[in-house]
């Protein structure tokens, strides 16, 4: 009988598999790198413009509308640990805005990790803020906001798959035209756009 | 037989259960590049050769911004897993390489929408987890021809996207089923 439960017990050793950690390593790496992209769904636009027409007076035009628009992103991040529950990560970007011209984010994002447990799967929420350069002649700045949550699948100690869903809203710069002539950015006096919409994406963090 | 042979015996025929019955596995997913999504399924024709099948949409301006007419390209891969490379965590990430064939419709450079078809080179690696998910990077140069329509006439050059698309890495996530 004995033999019989040492053969058993010799048999579940054999069927164990775990994530291989290094005695005194930490559940979770203290830098993180990886790559995230998404799908975008632009449904919200607004917008204020001031300027001087060619003919001389001064235009100010504002409004708002809902209107789909299908638009991409992707990005590369590099980011930091505090413990098993926070990061904080340098996002840097591509993506499409609408009907505009495409932007360049920089922004910083901070993560919450929910559970204690850095090597199981666990949901997550984040927030992401910043500003970056809008792609046109000239170049001008934009401001950048993302909020939203996810699921992260725990692949190995330095490898993580996350799946996210985020609302983004953008302000950016747009090319002014009036009865079809482009306006000067010089007689320009206030160009306010935003774009908002959601997101829905995958990242690979290392 | 001796108690200590019948041990023996037993042990070595729970060793042989404990080993998972070899059969080729099989991965499907998704591929996501600056240049486009697709669909891919890969199946093993032995343990360091596989073939990959893919179907993906290439955008026909800038990608990824704006709505674009979509374009479509299916190709055939026949990979070799040349090198192995073991990381410090013990995940094993195979280096590939092989030839294919690439066919679809799409726009180029200096010329209107139009088929397209050529030979591939597919490089990169993948690294195939515990939990059944497989993660992928790889470029695929491809060297071939494009015809538009030109007025009457059918015009026929070599397909440029094909080879400046090529330094777009193209990440997979696939799932891996019978293995």
């Amino acid at each position: 009988m004995r033999r019989i439960l040492v053969i058993l017990l010799m048999l579940s050793s054999f069927n164990i598999s775990v994530f291989a950690q290094k005695e005194g390593e930490k559940a979770y790496p203290a830098f993180t790198f990886g790559a995230e992209w998404s799908a975008a769904a632009d449904l919200w636009s607004g917008f204020h413009y001031n300027f001087f027409a060619p003919e001389g007076y001064r235009v100010d035009l504002r409004g708002n509308s809902f209107n789909y628009r299908n638009d991409s992103e992707a990005y590369v991040h590099f980011g930091y640990n505090f413990n098993e529950n926070w990061n904080l990560a340098l996002y840097v970007g591509y993506a499409g805005v609408g009907e505009m011209s495409a932007v360049a984010p920089i922004t910083l994002r901070g993560t919450r990790y929910f559970g204690r447990n850095p090597m199981a799967d666990r949901w997550f929420t984040f927030l992401d803020l910043g500003s970056g350069i809008c792609l046109k002649r000239p170049v001008q700045e934009i401001l950048s906001a993302k909020t939203g949550c996810g699921y992260r699948l725990s692949l190995s100690r330095d490898t993580k798959l996350d799946l996210l869903l985020a609302a983004r809203s953008i302000y950016s710069h747009k090319n002014i035209t009036y009865d079809g002539v482009p306006i000067d950015p010089d007689r320009t006096n206030r160009n306010d756009f935003i774009i908002a919409g959601v997101t829905l994406g995958m990242a690979v963090v290392f | 037989m001796t108690p200590v042979t019948r041990t023996l015996l037993l042990i070595c025929a729970a060793m042989t259960l404990c080993t998972n019955a070899i059969c080729q596995p099989k991965t499907a997913g998704t591929s996501y590049s600056f240049s486009g999504v697709g669909l891919t399924y890969e199946y093993f024709t032995s343990d360091d050769t596989f073939v990959q099948l893919q179907l993906r949409t290439d955008s026909v301006k800038d990608a990824p911004t704006k709505g674009n007419e979509p374009c479509f390209a299916a190709s055939a891969t026949w990979n070799i897993i040349y090198k192995d490379i073991t990381s410090r965590n013990g995940n094993v990430i195979h280096l590939t390489a092989g030839p294919g064939l690439i066919a679809g419709i799409s726009d180029d450079f200096v010329s209107g929408r139009g088929p397209f078809a050529g030979l591939a080179g597919r490089f990169g690696g993948e690294c195939a987890f515990d939990r059944r998910i497989t993660l992928s990077i790889t470029v695929t140069p491809m060297l071939g021809v494009h015809l538009s329509r030109v007025d009457d006439y059918i015009n026929m050059k070599l397909f440029r996207k094909g080879i400046s698309y090529a330094i777009m890495p193209e990440i997979g996530v696939k799932y891996t089923f019978g293995k």
